[in-house]
């Protein structure tokens, strides 16, 4: 029998000759002013990808969370108490292309350097607060018609039950600069919180009554995202670094007072996806870049002190979700020769806590992100919102809960 | 109103000039490796728009190819990907198969095989089949693909050899 490895003259033949051919029968056109045509109309929308993207990515993991409670029997959405642990365990679906592994590993963790520092002195924020979300009632950002092609989007409350909008809370987002970037609930589950980029380097955090019974209120300048602390008592906002140069998490009191002021060192900018994230106990912070993993900080405020994980350099990390203070990953490209599985990580603080593998196959079948077979999650140009195999919501692109 | 040529940045004659000098390359090598000439194209139109936007640093300043050549490679595939037909697109061949005699004498192996064998390449795992594109098809050498993918050589020789190993076994029928 041939061994596949040794030099084959024929199939380098065979597959030249194929490569040759098939190139020298397509003549493609150049068009250098279309070049500058795209140039002009892409630098319009400099905020809108990275913003759908990661609107996306968090609606792979509430997708997963819900699946998971509905797996366990118990009605209603994940509780969302602060010091909630419970992650999603996707392997609860039927799904036969992920095998939990038992033997991951905590990941070794350093102190993260970085500055501490009183930053400037806030105002009590203005939260205003509305009934309670119930139970299957989530906060969403869902696409609004229009007839621009970048689009619109509205905040709205959604119901897990039915899929549908059980009230809009803000309406006509315009995304030509990339709209809503995060969403958030506070803690009590009476406001929904929000960052809004405005320009390529503007944006601000909004805060909006559930119940729909105010206005939007400016809560603060400049924010990629933020998240609640456990307590529910500040506010942090990471800065994004992109346009800054800086790695900066604040962490506002509510109840106003003096902020403090995370920077990390210089070595954690330079992130192409980011977001900061509550954890059970504290303030975590999490980078990649194209892919690449960078550091995974947890900061804890009340004590003043930052832990980093260093991420392995072989991995490529993408598709970041965060809920319940933990967060989700796609991680490619796993071994030396880059053609290696694919996993969905779980971190929680910066522990991983869950590496499951997933079957290539069901990540290509999906344009973002695939957990099972069967269509637990689906994402594709019709960005489904699906719970066991039924599809609750489209045209989702995030939700909170 | 056309600027004049003393209006235009150097910069920016420097990647028209390179445009010019690339785009069919580009475009086929997206093309083989995409398996859409329309998407292939609009990704070489995308990864030069978004030059003209922002010059990215080059490793050679004075040879953008590498680094053309793994944009594009890198957009066809998120287009495909975004689209959600990445890996279930069919292979178009030739959808403007010419069938005269001067066409069939001209190709080196008939449409069907070619189909088979395109087909093959582009269900390869997508570094595999870029490694067997920029060698069998621009004749790359293994220092030269990794350069252009930003790979190790090591890592470039594994991946040909996991590419012959996996096209061996497929197209063995046609060989």
């Amino acid at each position: 029998m041939t061994d596949p490895r040794d030099p084959d003259p024929r199939l380098d033949e065979l597959v030249s000759a194929s490569l040759h051919d098939e190139a020298g029968g397509h003549h493609p056109e150049p068009d250098w002013d279309d070049v500058r045509q795209r140039s002009d109309h892409a630098r319009r929308r400099l905020w809108q990808l990275p913003a759908l993207a990661a609107a996306l990515l968090v609606v792979a993991l509430v997708a997963a969370a819900i699946i998971a409670d509905r797996g366990d029997d118990d009605a209603g959405v994940i509780a969302d108490e602060p010091d909630q642990t419970t992650q999603p365990d996707i392997t609860s679906t039927t799904s036969t292309s992920m095998v939990p592994d038992s033997t991951v590993a905590p990941t070794p963790t350093t102190d993260a350097g970085g500055t501490f520092s009183d930053g400037p002195m806030a105002d009590p924020l203005q939260l205003p607060a509305g009934a309670p979300l119930a139970d299957d009632e989530v906060a969403a950002v869902v696409s609004a018609p229009s007839e621009d092609e970048f689009g619109r989007v509205d905040v709205v409350v959604l119901s897990t039950t039915t899929g549908e909008v059980v009230r809009p809370l803000v309406e006509g987002f315009d995304t030509v600069e990339g709209g809503v970037f995060q969403i958030v609930l506070t803690p009590d589950r009476r406001t929904v919180v929000y960052t809004l980029a405005t320009s390529a380097c503007t944006s601000r955090v909004e805060a909006v009554a559930t119940d729909g019974s105010s206005d939007p209120v400016v809560v603060a300048d400049l924010a990629t995202t933020v998240a609640f602390s456990p307590d529910g008592g500040h506010l942090a906002i990471d800065r994004g670094d992109e346009c800054i140069g800086a790695v900066i998490i604040d962490f506002v009191p509510v109840a106003g007072g003096p902020t403090i002021r995370y920077e990390a060192p210089p070595q954690a900018t330079g992130t192409t996806e980011s977001m900061v994230f509550a954890g059970p106990r504290s303030v975590n912070y999490i980078s990649t870049s194209n892919g690449v993993p960078g550091p995974s900080y947890l900061v804890d405020f009340a004590e003043s002190t930052a832990r980093v994980s260093v991420a392995d350099g072989n991995r490529r990390l993408t598709h970041l979700a965060s809920t319940n203070g933990t967060v989700t990953a796609l991680e490619t490209c796993c071994d030396e020769s880059g053609s290696g599985s694919a996993s969905l990580i779980t971190l929680d603080g910066l522990e991983v806590t869950d590496r499951r593998p997933v079957d290539v196959a069901d990540i290509r079948l999906i344009a973002f992100i695939g957990f099972d077979r069967r269509g637990a999650l689906v994402m594709t140009d019709r960005h489904a919102l699906t719970v066991d195999g039924r599809v609750v919501a489209e045209d989702v692109i995030q939700v909170a809960l | 109103m056309m600027p004049t040529m003393e209006q235009i940045p150097e910069r920016q004659r420097t990647l028209e000039s390179w445009y010019h000098d690339h785009f069919v390359e580009l475009a086929r090598l997206g093309a083989l490796a995409c398996g859409d000439r329309s998407v292939a194209e609009d990704a070489v139109q995308d990864v030069f728009a978004g030059m003209y936007r922002k010059p990215p640093v080059l490793r050679d300043p004075g040879n953008p190819l590498p680094y053309l050549r793994t944009a594009v490679l890198n957009r066809c595939r998120s287009t495909m990907r975004r689209r959600g037909t990445g890996e279930r697109a069919t292979l178009r061949v030739v959808a403007d198969t010419d069938t005269t005699t001067e066409h069939v004498e001209r190709d080196a192996v008939s449409t069907s095989t070619r189909a088979e064998v395109l087909t093959a390449i582009r269900a390869l795992p997508y570094r595999q089949r870029d490694v067997i594109l920029l060698r069998h098809w621009l004749g790359l050498s293994e220092s030269e693909i990794a350069d252009t993918l930003g790979i190790s050589p090591g890592t470039v020789k594994s991946a040909a050899s996991r590419a012959r190993t996996t096209l061996a076994t497929v197209l063995e029928p046609l060989r």
